[in-house]
């Protein structure tokens, strides 16, 4: 029975890296129906910590906790990091996620392609269901891989740079999209961007990250958004402000 | 050599054209993996560290006085050199950034110990080269078991495990989230790579295996649109390039394993020019 605010993962102390440590120990949980946006400059630790936080790398130290039993968790990498010479067709790609859970040698069922296939019609896909992953756009691959990390109904769903690829409506789209699907609080959500000004008004927590700044800070986006926490994350004088109540960013020229 | 001469003399070719073929398909089918994964040097270094399996069982055998032939032991060189191949997959499937250099230094690694350990074994020096590198015109009975039990292996491992196998060959970032132990996976593919090059290579030789799991791989992926294309088209190509690349070598006395991979790279040949058109 899902729970709602229920604390699905729990990091205590943990250090993350590869060999040496990246940053300071840090503390973070994630619950159920919260929608969460990382940000922080290039080569901050991002995707490390969402892999750390997964399980995909192992903390250097503390611990990650999983809290929920049988907990279902999806990533969605960054696209360039796939390799495009695969001929699968965008149903298959979606399917691929559906296979992870099925025990070994048995093929996907007329559910689970039923499941890919309303994901994939959620996210207006359905007519290139059928088309090769490796000829979509970049902003339809990052779709298709949405609707993959969908189709298997997770508990936590990552997301590392969601809208890598996407023109201006497609970001938007997206971001609306994301925000709907847990609308009814069954997932938590981490999404990783650089579109700052799209996260900060899309999320309801912020969790800032910066390898160079040695900082790890998470708290309401409300909370977060603000000149002084953003400069201090980039290390340049940055400022936002109100616009038809959204929060805007930019950089202070010196 | 006349076309009659052929047929006539089929109870010459029968085994070597049935291992040559059942090698072909199994190598093309793994061949498609290896290309997609980008790793196409793996069987060359797998074929050259399975020769070091094998100097190291005559060595053993020539330090106990025994025939290697007739150890039917641990260190038969049959079970030495897939030995040596598995762990070298194993090696293989760990995950890196830049997996060129692992298949690199196993290739060096695996011809230095061999010119090195081969120096201590002359006199037995031309067996182990029928041995390392096979001869598709004459194959042992007993090559057919063993090439047929290692196709039908590697056949079950994939046909239980094709759908984890691509999942964590296409993201395994996101197949490790899922659930699904990578590491393990991959092992498990590398795996079914250094088996059927371990046994192809000693039955037909370290050039054809090579080329027969990555030329009609090539081929195939540029003319299929599907990954089941993929597989059949590979299949198909390296079946018809053993069996016209035995008999060509049969009619015009060419070396047969250089036939089949010449053959196939025509093949590669025509698909490029295929495709530009």
């Amino acid at each position: 029975m899902e729970k709602p605010h229920e604390i699905l993962i729990r990091l205590r102390d943990v250090s993350i890296g590869f060999g040496a440590p990246l940053l300071r120990p840090l503390s973070f949980q994630l619950a159920r129906g919260e929608l969460w946006g990382m940000v922080g400059p290039n080569g901050a630790g991002k995707t490390t910590f969402a892999k750390t936080l997964l399980g995909l790398i192992p903390p250097l130290a503390g611990r990650v906790e999983l809290l929920a039993s049988d907990l279902r968790a999806s990533y969605t990498p960054q696209r360039h990091r796939l390799n495009p010479s695969y001929p699968l067709s965008a149903l298959e790609v979606v399917l691929m996620g559906r296979a992870a859970y099925l025990p070994v040698g048995r093929r996907p069922r007329a559910e689970d392609r039923r499941r890919a296939e309303e994901e994939l019609a959620r996210l207006d896909l359905a007519p290139l269901a059928g088309q090769p992953f490796r000829s979509l756009s970049g902003g339809q691959q990052q779709r298709v891989l949405l609707a993959r990390a969908l189709a298997v109904d997770p508990d936590v769903l990552v997301l590392d740079e969601p809208a890598e690829g996407m023109d201006l409506l497609g970001t938007a789209d997206t971001l609306r999209f994301l925000r709907q699907v847990n609308s009814g609080g069954r997932m938590a959500v981490l999404m990783i961007s650089h579109h700052l000004d799209d996260v900060i008004g899309a999320v309801d927590h912020l969790c800032f990250i910066s390898q160079h700044a040695n900082l790890f800070e998470a708290g309401t986006a409300q909370a977060m958004a603000s000149s002084e926490k953003l400069s201090a994350l980039y290390g340049r004088p940055i400022e936002t402000h109100e616009c038809a109540g959204k929060t805007h960013v930019h950089v202070r020229e010196a | 050599m006349e076309s009659f001469g052929f047929w006539a003399s089929w109870f010459a070719w029968r085994d070597a054209m049935i291992v040559s073929l059942v090698s072909a398909a199994a190598l093309a089918y793994l061949g498609v993996w290896v290309v997609l994964k980008r790793v196409v040097y793996v069987p060359l270094a797998l074929a050259q560290v399975s020769s070091v399996g094998v100097v190291l069982s005559y060595l053993v055998c020539s330090w106990v006085g025994e025939d290697a032939h007739h150890i039917h032991t641990l260190f038969d060189p049959a079970w030495m050199s897939l030995l040596v191949a598995l762990a070298t997959g194993f090696w293989f499937a760990h995950p890196r950034e830049d997996s060129s250099l692992a298949i690199v230094s196993a290739y060096l690694i695996g011809g230095a110990t061999v010119l090195v350990l081969g120096g201590y074994i002359t006199q037995e020096l031309h067996d182990v080269q029928a041995v390392l590198f096979g001869n598709a015109v004459l194959v042992d009975t007993v090559q057919i078991f063993y090439v047929g039990g290692a196709a039908l292996g590697v056949a079950v491992v994939h046909g239980l495990w094709h759908r984890r196998f691509l999942f964590v060959s296409f993201d395994p970032d996101a197949a490790g989230a899922a659930g699904l132990r990578p590491f393990r996976v991959e092992v498990l593919l590398y795996a079914s790579f250094a088996l059927m090059i371990s046994v192809a290579t000693r039955a037909i030789g370290a050039l054809p295996a090579f080329g027969l799991m990555v030329l009609p791989a090539m081929s195939a992926l540029r003319l299929a649109r599907s990954l089941r294309g993929a597989f059949a088209w590979a299949i198909s190509l390296g079946v018809l390039a053993a069996a016209f690349g035995y008999y060509l070598s049969f009619r015009l006395g060419f070396p047969t394993g250089a036939s089949m991979v010449g053959l196939s790279g025509l093949g590669y040949l025509a698909t490029l020019a295929l495709r530009r058109r």
